[in-house]
């Protein structure tokens, strides 16, 4: 689909896109050039002039007589001084924007990380959960367990795949339904695994309701240093909404419990092994989860649900407060230099900390570049089957636990022995199938992190529902670099707690 | 004689606060996958949605 307005193809509504953004904070105008990975502060003028200088426009007399001459002209001069000695707003986008198939040889026995999902049973019937029965695609509350000799076949599969994997690390998962209801499996998986790797470091992981940890249990996550992911939703009131038990009961006095119990066992696994997982499912303020988690001593994360369907009323948003309260409390935290130290956490600033910094991270690390290639490797998706696999309760493999249940997504069985890789070759040919003519000219492709899970719907890769997707992708990233440059504009040392942390 | 289009030095310094120089941009943290086991793809749409910013009215 051709675009009249721009010189390239548009989107489906026929927007004019461009690989750049012009976007302003309080104080300034800026221009981020997705072409070169740069930031661009410039006046108002030159930023109101920015899009039709791109596209050569930008002496139609209606905006000369909109600006004044003088105005205009002193931003055509900044805009064509910065053109001429940086490359910015200069036409050039990509020919391509694929999700990049590695061929099959070279994609060969580099595995390095296996996700067993050892039971499909739980003792949780939470209002959201995809296998609560509304979910199309997704399998409902089950009672199948992953067998040992499974388990033992599915180690034994990574582990004679994996001879050409440079990762140092070998990893193990166990997700559910609730791991812990199969927890035999659990302990003779990882002696199992320890003994297979055993040149290599080891990493543990499991995603836990904690409602049904014994002192065993507790005892097996210390001493394995697991990686633990709970779901725990706020205060009492919020969690206990949608996180019930098999009767119907809240679950936020249990959980709270053990947590307590866990970090009464190691203050030091509680602090660095522990991930909070926080659903957001409901409209909710902000400020109230900060007050919650904002000394709460592990990491906290937010999701939000899986929309059910397509349709615009599941696709509406749930409607939140504290944003900009959230905001001024990391730039808090920034200008006290609280980031500098794991202090943070006591100081108040946990939640803020890492609502923001996975995306200041990213914006701060940009590498500067001289334009893109013709065939620009994007869509942050992986290779599936190359490097991780996730193996279901009946030894079927997929890619991961976020394609579970997509028959489409799914890679082989343990059975067969292998990895189909015409398997693969479909997948990324259904999702370089969709004509995504928005990726040449969007300026987030560089920040972008759409993977095959961002387009599934009902086990399918479907379009709208990889827009939809593309569409949250591009507002948080205009969000964060505004948010970014706001920061820096307040504090221009603001960020040097990132530049510490990667050795620069 | 057509008048250089050239930006005040102030102007042009200005616009290059946030600039980087391939040379000095910071090293990144190596990745050797592109989706490994904290595989959190899925996980920064869902914190966009929660941060207000994806789709959602901000301050509302």
């Amino acid at each position: 689909m051709s675009c009249g307005e721009c010189r390239g193809p548009s989107n489906e509504e026929g927007r004019r896109c461009a690989p750049f953004l012009v976007f302003r904070t309080d104080r300034h105008s800026y221009v981020y050039d997705g072409a070169i990975n740069q930031i661009f502060r410039v006046t108002p003028d030159a930023a109101r002039l920015a899009d039709s200088f791109y596209r050569g426009e930008h002496g139609q007399e209606a905006l000369v007589e909109e600006l004044g001459a003088q105005a205009h002209g002193e931003a055509v001069r900044l805009l064509s001084s910065l053109r001429e000695r940086t490359g910015v707003l200069t036409f050039r986008v990509p020919e391509r924007v694929v999700a990049d198939q590695v061929s099959a040889e070279d994609a060969r026995d580099r595995l390095y990380s296996l996700v067993l999902n050892v039971t499909e049973s739980c003792n949780l019937r939470c209002g959201y959960c995809v296998y609560g029965g509304a979910y199309p695609s997704k399998r409902a509350h089950g009672t199948s367990r992953m067998s040992w000799e499974t388990a033992k076949a599915a180690i034994d599969y990574v582990a004679d795949h994996s001879a050409k994997s440079t990762f140092a690390e070998r990893l193990l998962g166990w997700y559910g339904g609730e791991p812990f209801l199969n927890f035999d499996v659990i302990k003779r998986s990882s002696a199992y695994f320890r003994e297979r790797f055993k040149d290599y470091r080891i990493k543990f992981s499991i995603t836990s309701n904690a409602v049904c940890w014994s002192e065993e249990m507790i005892d097996f996550l210390v001493a394995n240093d697991v990686e633990l992911t709970v779901s725990l939703d706020g205060e009492a009131e919020d969690h206990d909404a949608q996180r019930r038990n098999v009767g119907g009961g809240g679950t936020h006095a249990e959980v709270c419990e053990n947590l307590v119990r866990l970090q009464r066992r190691s203050e030091r696994y509680f602090r660095s092994k522990l991930n909070i997982n926080a659903v957001i499912s409901k409209d909710t303020d902000l400020a109230r989860l900060n007050r919650y988690f904002r000394s709460f001593p592990a990491r906290v994360s937010i999701s939000t649900v899986e929309p059910r369907d397509l349709s615009e009323a599941s696709l509406l948003p749930v409607r939140l407060t504290g944003w900009q309260e959230m905001r001024v409390l990391f730039q808090e935290g920034c200008q006290k230099r609280a980031f500098d130290s794991p202090q943070f956490k006591e100081m108040g600033y946990n939640f803020v900390y890492y609502l923001f910094i996975r995306e200041m991270e990213r914006i701060h690390r940009r590498q500067p570049a001289s334009g893109f290639p013709a065939i620009l490797p994007a869509l942050g998706c992986c290779q599936p089957g190359m490097e991780r696999i996730f193996v279901t309760c009946n030894g079927e493999i997929e890619t991961c636990e976020k394609t579970d249940g997509s028959l489409g997504l799914r890679l082989g069985n343990l059975q067969q022995g292998a990895i189909d890789n015409e398997r693969r070759t479909d997948i990324f040919d259904a999702l370089n199938g969709m004509d995504f003519p928005d990726c040449r000219l969007c300026f987030n492709v560089r920040f972008c992190s759409i993977c095959f899970a961002h387009a599934l719907h009902n086990g399918e890769l479907v379009p709208r529902k990889r827009r939809w997707n593309c569409d949250n992708l591009r507002r948080k990233s205009a969000e964060m670099l505004s948010f970014y440059c706001e920061v820096l504009e307040n504090d221009p040392h603001a960020f040097d707690f990132i530049d510490e942390k990667l050795g620069t | 004689m057509a008048k250089k289009l050239e930006a005040t030095e102030e102007q042009f310094q200005e616009a290059l606060v946030f600039y980087r120089n391939a040379q000095k941009a910071p090293k990144s943290k190596t990745l050797v996958s592109q989706c490994d086991k904290n595989c959190d793809c899925y996980v920064e749409v869902e914190l966009a949605k929660a941060a207000g910013i994806a789709g959602y009215r901000l301050g509302s």
